[in-house]
């Protein structure tokens, strides 16, 4: 049974008593497990729902079990003094409690359901937050782990990639980093294990199994002599591919697996938890040498481990001193280039941080919400019970044991909810995750030990925030007014209602000013212009074994012949290849020298990324060219280079000349040479590399001349055409080894770039929405009883003359002054915080006034309707009854 | 036929029912019983853990189910942890038998007015 389970049922067994636990609890726990294990077989879901029915039901029949011992006169517990006797008084007290919460269900279920609305989504959102942000990660001292990147300050280039000269410097130079590896993933061609795959394969300087001190399940790591050209074709597999795929036996080692048609031989497998670059399923070393690609060359990514007594501070400073000698020693490469160390967890979840924050908060806003609303029920209660309360003070009973006993229902009432809002939570879980992002870590998501304590923290929490309001009006009950006037409430519990409703649209408003800016910047990002029409169009890239597609020749002709095929498929409309299209994730980026000029200075120079693209591709992506011509099937191999830039391209290297007919060429090279290429044609801007992020430049070469050999393919079809299965028959045809891969719509890809902002709007807006309701129900909670109580004062006026229009506005105002002192004070909360929530908006400012504005409509009229109808009751109130009641 | 105050009279309850009838000439441990109870009672009754355990408690307190040692075929200790069994006593045997006349005589009831096909399992 998982750990945290059996901890949940061990606690729930301790609400039997003594003696029946210690005869049956171990058979229990034994028939829990199994019953947990049946279940789990259906699901996660299922699972935890039964762990939380189950753990429920143990509680209330242990209850039953205790009451029934004390009923057949078993002694539970022998009781002599401090815990015991306290123990004792207080299950008297918990079940007169009980009974009196029993006796007003509509208001305990009120109470309940509020609290597991807040505690509920508040415990699902901190089981995220939890498994993604702060779960270290599953290594040896992972604090240690650090990831390095380069920086150029003052360009905007996002390129993070290390070059290995400089990876192998850092190592070298400095004492706070004790080991660096670099790594880079990449895609091949799985044979010889069932169909052809295309799987995700780290390529290393170094063995990173070794780098992380994880120890490899079987085998070994890549050790240093295998690294290089020269080194043999080796592999380290991870724990998946080595259970799926190979069948997890453990005569593995010396076992071959086929990738891009090479043979490469097992040295180890990785341990279970290793899951670094995240979709890696291989290791295989690295056959570069440092000096091969140069140290203007940033192919790999930094990870390393601090040496013990460095901090990632002093291996900053290191790397600043070290980023400063490089660039004196070579100024070619190295002009502006700095070095950046985090902590690996900072970069494996940085990106998702500033959201899962803004949901923590604003979920914790609304269980205050919760807690206001419940709190400013109880001192409802509170004041009708002032008679009873004047009585037991004046008949003996200690204020004390009468705070006690309140701050015992407010206990009471949380651990429902929570027990409730467990349940909710372990429900909605599944939603949860289906509604997020792609999230790195995100399948450790659990409703486990550590959201239990959370939680458990929580209740405690919310226990004294809404037990602490009734109590204090308890410990202030005047005796001799409340017996004389037993049920009609003090001034006191309407001055602290009021303050509660204050609080509590103070934090609904925040809230919905939240949901406002997430929605504007939703809409927004919808209406962004992507600069192609995702519509209809689908993509999938095949990938070509490197050996036997050797020249561009070979691979120009394949894909040609590819594209020529699936035009012919029924109804697809155009067809074109590219490497390197929107939104994915191949890009190469370098710098730009134009043909005639002076070669830039270091660190004044432009940069673009290239995209090879082959006939028929700005068709199908319906991407304009605004001057010029478009590539056509001439512009292939033997023919003059020609390409084409895009808006963005001309406005930095062109900005007051005539781009067409100039000639640049660009200082990266994707494997065929890089020539000087004519610019025949500009095209519109895209926004190729995230739909937040501005068009950078770009330039569009022939893919006859020029291009990798795993290109994707794009497919423009009518709607409705299913065109999956007849590409799979063309390529089983041309070429069994080929695999393709990423298989998606334009449309599914645009959605996934809009997804986290829809998942934090969907939450937000969920919260937002919850906390408005509670809002509405706590002013007519207040407004209603306010007026009810009132009634005859009200007959009172209008018996004495007053209009009925002026009683109504009296009311009203009762409701909404309040409302709107909460609005003001949410508003200038939401003005001041902003920066906040900044980080996941687009296009809209924190402080959109448009956002307060409709905050303010909403809010005020959530209100109006709330005070309305206790206002129209009191309105009509019978003065002659109003008076002869009493 | 002694019966503890506490213990059940007929007609049984359709949990304590099932949990005896399954019992009846064997010896289990808790989760065959909830498996047995729940296969038996075609997925009618489905005792939560905590309230089996609670039926079996008032049971054993009123003489109608012991504990037994492991039967012959069955390992007393199971993932580390050690698995109790239980039987009918005489009484509790007794007990199922009363209430499984009364069921049948019910069950004539039904036939007779042709609520149920003669012979029919449901």
């Amino acid at each position: 049974m998982a750990a945290w389970a059996d901890l949940v049922f061990r606690a729930a067994l301790f609400f039997y008593p003594k003696r029946f636990r210690e005869r049956f609890g171990e058979s229990m726990l034994e028939t829990l497990a199994e019953r947990l294990g049946e279940r789990r077989r259906e699901g996660t879901a299922a699972g935890l729902a039964f762990v939380a029915g189950a753990s429920a039901n143990l509680v209330a029949t242990g209850l039953c079990e205790r009451l029934d011992e004390r009923r057949s006169g078993i002694p539970s517990r022998r009781r002599k003094s401090g815990m015991g006797t306290w123990l004792g008084v207080s299950l008297k007290e918990a079940r007169f409690t009980l009974r009196s919460l029993g006796k007003r269900p509509s208001f305990t279920l009120t109470a309940v359901a509020t609290l597991a609305l807040g505690v509920g989504a508040n415990a699902a959102i901190f089981s995220v937050v939890r498994a993604v942000l702060l779960d270290p990660l599953p290594y040896e001292e992972p604090g240690k782990l650090v990831s390095v990147v380069s920086r150029w300050p003052d360009s905007q280039s996002r390129l993070t990639s290390m070059s290995h000269p400089d990876l192998v410097d850092i190592e070298a130079g400095t004492a706070s980093i004790d080991v660096l590896a670099g790594y880079n993933t990449t895609n091949m061609t799985l044979t010889e294990l069932g169909e052809p795959e295309v799987i995700e394969i780290a390529r290393v300087t170094k063995g990173l199994l070794e780098t992380f001190r994880a120890a490899p399940l079987i085998g070994r790591d890549l050790a240093s002599f295998e690294l290089g050209p020269e080194g043999p074709h080796v592999v380290v597999v991870g724990y998946g591919f080595w259970r799926s795929r190979l069948g997890g036996g453990n005569d593995v080692l010396g076992k071959t697996v086929t990738l891009d048609g090479v043979a490469h031989e097992i040295v180890g497998v990785a341990p279970r938890e290793f899951r670094f670059p995240e979709r890696a399923e291989l290791w295989i070393p690295s056959r570069m040498k440092p000096e091969d690609c140069g140290r203007g060359c940033h192919s790999l990514a930094g990870v390393g481990r601090l040496a013990d007594g460095g901090s990632v501070d002093s291996a900053q400073a290191e790397l600043d001193r070290l980023a400063e000698n490089l660039e004196a020693a070579y100024p070619d490469s190295n002009t502006n280039k700095r070095f950046t160390v985090r902590s690996l967890r900072d970069q494996i979840v940085g990106e998702a941080r500033p959201g899962l924050v803004l949901l923590l908060g604003a979920v914790g806003l609304l269980v205050l919400i919760a807690c206001a609303n419940v709190s400013s029920l109880l001192l409802v209660r509170a004041s009708t019970r002032t008679g009873e309360i004047a009585i037991r003070i004046a008949i003996g009973a200690s204020r004390t044991r009468l705070v006690a006993q309140a701050l015992l229902e407010s206990l009471l009432l949380a651990f429902a909810g929570g027990a409730l809002g467990l349940a909710v939570a372990a429900g909605s879980l599944d939603l949860l995750l289906r509604l997020a992002p792609a999230l790195p870590r995100i399948e450790n998501v659990a409703i486990d030990v550590e959201v239990l304590l959370f939680t458990l923290a929580t209740l405690l929490l919310v226990t004294v925030l809404v037990g602490t309001a009734p109590a204090f009006v308890l410990l202030r009950a005047p005796v001799r007014s409340g017996l004389a006037n037993a049920g009609s409430p003090g001034p006191g519990r309407h001055r602290f209602r009021n303050l509660l409703l204050v609080f509590e649209t103070a934090l609904a408003s925040l809230l919905l000013v939240g949901a406002g800016l997430l929605l504007k910047s939703f809409s927004a990002l919808y209406a962004v212009e992507p600069g192609f029409d995702a519509r209809n169009v689908s993509r999938f890239t095949a990938l070509l074994p490197e050996v036997r597609y050797n020249s561009l020749e070979k691979v120009r002709r394949f894909y040609r012949e590819l594209e020529e095929r699936v035009r012919m498929i029924p109804g697809v409309e155009s067809a074109g290849s590219a490497w390197g299209p929107p939104l994915g994730r191949a890009r190469a980026t370098g710098k730009v020298l134009v043909t005639g000029r002076p070669e830039p200075e270091p660190g004044e120079e432009h940069e673009a990324s290239i995209q090879s693209i082959g006939p028929g591709y700005l068709e199908t992506m319906r991407i304009a060219v605004v001057r010029g011509r478009g590539l056509v099937a001439s512009d292939d191999f033997g023919s003059e280079p020609a390409a084409l830039v895009n808006e963005t391209f001309v406005r930095e290297n062109f900005p007051s000349e005539e781009p067409l007919g100039r000639e640049v060429s660009m200082t990266i090279d994707l494997g065929y040479g890089s020539p000087a290429w004519r610019i025949v044609g500009v095209v519109a801007d895209v926004r190729s590399r995230g739909l937040e992020l501005e068009p950078s430049p770009e330039i569009f070469v022939p893919h006859g001349l020029y291009g990798p050999e795993s290109m994707t393919v794009t497919v423009r079809s009518r709607p409705g055409a299913v065109i999956l299965p007849e590409v799979r028959d063309i390529l089983r045809d041309m070429d069994p080894a080929v695999a393709i891969h990423r298989i998606e719509t334009m449309t599914e890809v645009v959605e996934r770039e809009i997804a986290p902002t829809r998942f934090h709007l969907a939450l937000v807006g969920a919260f937002a929405g919850l906390a408005a309701l509670l809002a509405a129900v706590g002013i007519y909670g207040v407004v209603a009883y306010a007026a009810a109580s009132r009634t005859r004062e009200i007959g009172l006026r209008l018996a004495l003359g007053a209009e009925r229009a002026s009683v109504s506005r009296l009311v009203l105002a009762q409701g909404l002054k309040p409302a709107a002192l909460g609005l003001t004070l949410g508003l200038a909360a939401a003005y001041l915080g902003g920066q906040a929530i900044e980080a996941v908006l687009f296009g809209v400012h924190p402080r959109d006034p448009s956002v307060f504005f409709g905050t303010s409509v909403l809010l005020l009229a959530v209100a109006l309707v709330a005070t309305l109808l206790p206002a129209r009751r009191a309105g009509r109130i019978d003065p002659v009854r109003a008076i002869r009641f009493e | 036929m002694h019966l503890n105050e506490s213990g059940p009279g007929l007609p049984l309850s359709a949990v304590d029912f099932h949990v005896l009838l399954v019992l009846a000439g064997r010896t289990l441990h808790g989760y065959a019983i909830l498996k047995s109870v729940e296969a038996e009672s075609e997925g009618a009754v489905s005792p939560e853990v905590g309230s089996l355990y609670r039926v079996l408690a008032r049971m054993m307190a009123a003489g109608l189910v012991e504990e037994s040692s492991a039967p012959a075929s069955a390992p007393r200790v199971h993932r580390g942890r050690s698995r109790r069994y239980y039987r009918l006593t005489r009484e509790g045997r007794a007990l199922l038998k009363a209430e499984a006349r009364r069921l049948a005589s019910a069950v004539a009831i039904a036939r007779n007015r042709a609520i149920l096909p003669e012979g029919a399992k449901s």
